[in-house]
């Protein structure tokens, strides 16, 4: 028993491992690492202003919905968001049903119904992918973008990811 | 006999063994949160003290451009300050001669020179604004950005 007691004590000698070169490493990469780091996950919303142009090639009314381009209009208001729609290719009195509105709910604006209202029109013209966004002058720059948010996709697919800003037309 | 104790007490010292144990900890979640947000492409973008931006789930990368900055009190080009806002309102915008101002001739010096070099892709506009600011104050630097030839721009946001 003394015997075993004895060598028990002589293979209990601690190891150090050497941790120099390790934490050498650290040192050098932990600056180079700060000074890559982006804390703020910037992103970006393109967007565009109406620019003047001809169109030489306005197609008549179309009976092929799959073809067909058709442009959204939400217009922010103080306390409501219209809808509408402009095309070229579709008749007046198509285009009349997808005039409506959502009125603002407190401080929100309903947009999860103007997703469901945009969905369903993308559904009927795949094709389209411009919207026209036309905020009234007191409208704050998140509700815009909240909006844009929207308007360019929805958590299934992608609805109009071209955004036009405009004023009234 | 107390030279004797005071020889012991010499070889008996020990020098400490540092331990660094949990220096080593520390700087193992350090390195792992560095690995984490580490950028391949660091953009140094100014952004105003005091100015928030909005939060959305745009995916697309803010590329670097010219930048025009509006805050609650300046509007900045490129980080040189063009004019004071004041509660909204852009000092110095005649609005039916929003070619006068000069947000409109820095920006028209800009794209000239842009055409003389014939650098079409550096031609976006990001736009930096104060996510409390309304309508009126951005509408007037998109309309001049515009006519200056500027008509496509990027709203920069914060990543939701």
């Amino acid at each position: 028993m003394k015997r075993f007691v004895r060598h028990k004590k002589t293979n209990d000698t601690d190891t150090d491992i050497d941790m120099v070169p390790i934490m050498n490493m650290f040192l050098v990469l932990i600056p180079f690492l700060l000074s890559s780091a982006s804390f703020f996950d910037i992103n970006a919303i393109p967007t565009s202003v109406p620019v003047s142009q001809t169109n030489n090639n306005q197609k008549e009314a179309q009976d092929d919905h799959e073809a067909i381009k058709i442009i959204p209009v939400i217009e922010i208001q103080a306390k409501k968001i219209a809808l509408y729609a402009l095309s070229d290719q579709v008749a007046t009195k198509n285009l009349a049903k997808w005039d409506t509105f959502f009125t603002k709910q407190g401080n929100r604006f309903p947009l999860a119904d103007i997703k469901t209202y945009l969905e369903d029109m993308k559904k009927q013209y795949p094709k389209s992918d411009t919207i026209l966004v036309i905020p009234d002058d007191n409208i704050l720059y998140d509700t815009i973008i909240q909006t844009m948010d929207i308007a360019r996709h929805s958590a299934q697919n992608q609805l109009f990811p071209n955004v036009v800003l405009s004023d009234k037309i | 006999m107390a030279l004797g104790q005071r020889r012991y007490q010499r070889n008996a010292f020990v020098i400490p063994k540092l331990q660094i144990t949990s220096m080593m900890d520390m700087f193992t979640i350090i390195l792992i949160f560095l690995l984490f947000s580490f950028s391949d492409n660091p953009e140094k973008l100014h952004i105003e003290k005091g100015m928030v931006l909005p939060k959305s789930t745009s995916q697309l990368d803010c590329t670097k451009n010219i930048t025009v900055s509006i805050s609650s009190s300046s509007l900045k080009v490129d980080n040189r300050h063009i004019a004071d806002i004041n509660q909204g309102v852009i000092r110095g915008f005649d609005q039916q001669h929003l070619e006068t101002s000069d947000l409109y001739k820095h920006l028209l010096t800009i794209r000239h020179n842009l055409d003389a070099k014939k650098d079409q892709d550096n031609s976006a506009i990001v736009i930096f604004c104060d996510q409390r600011l309304p309508y009126k104050t951005i509408n007037q630097v998109v309309k001049i950005s515009g006519m200056a030839g500027f008509p496509n721009f990027q709203f920069a946001v914060l990543k939701k």
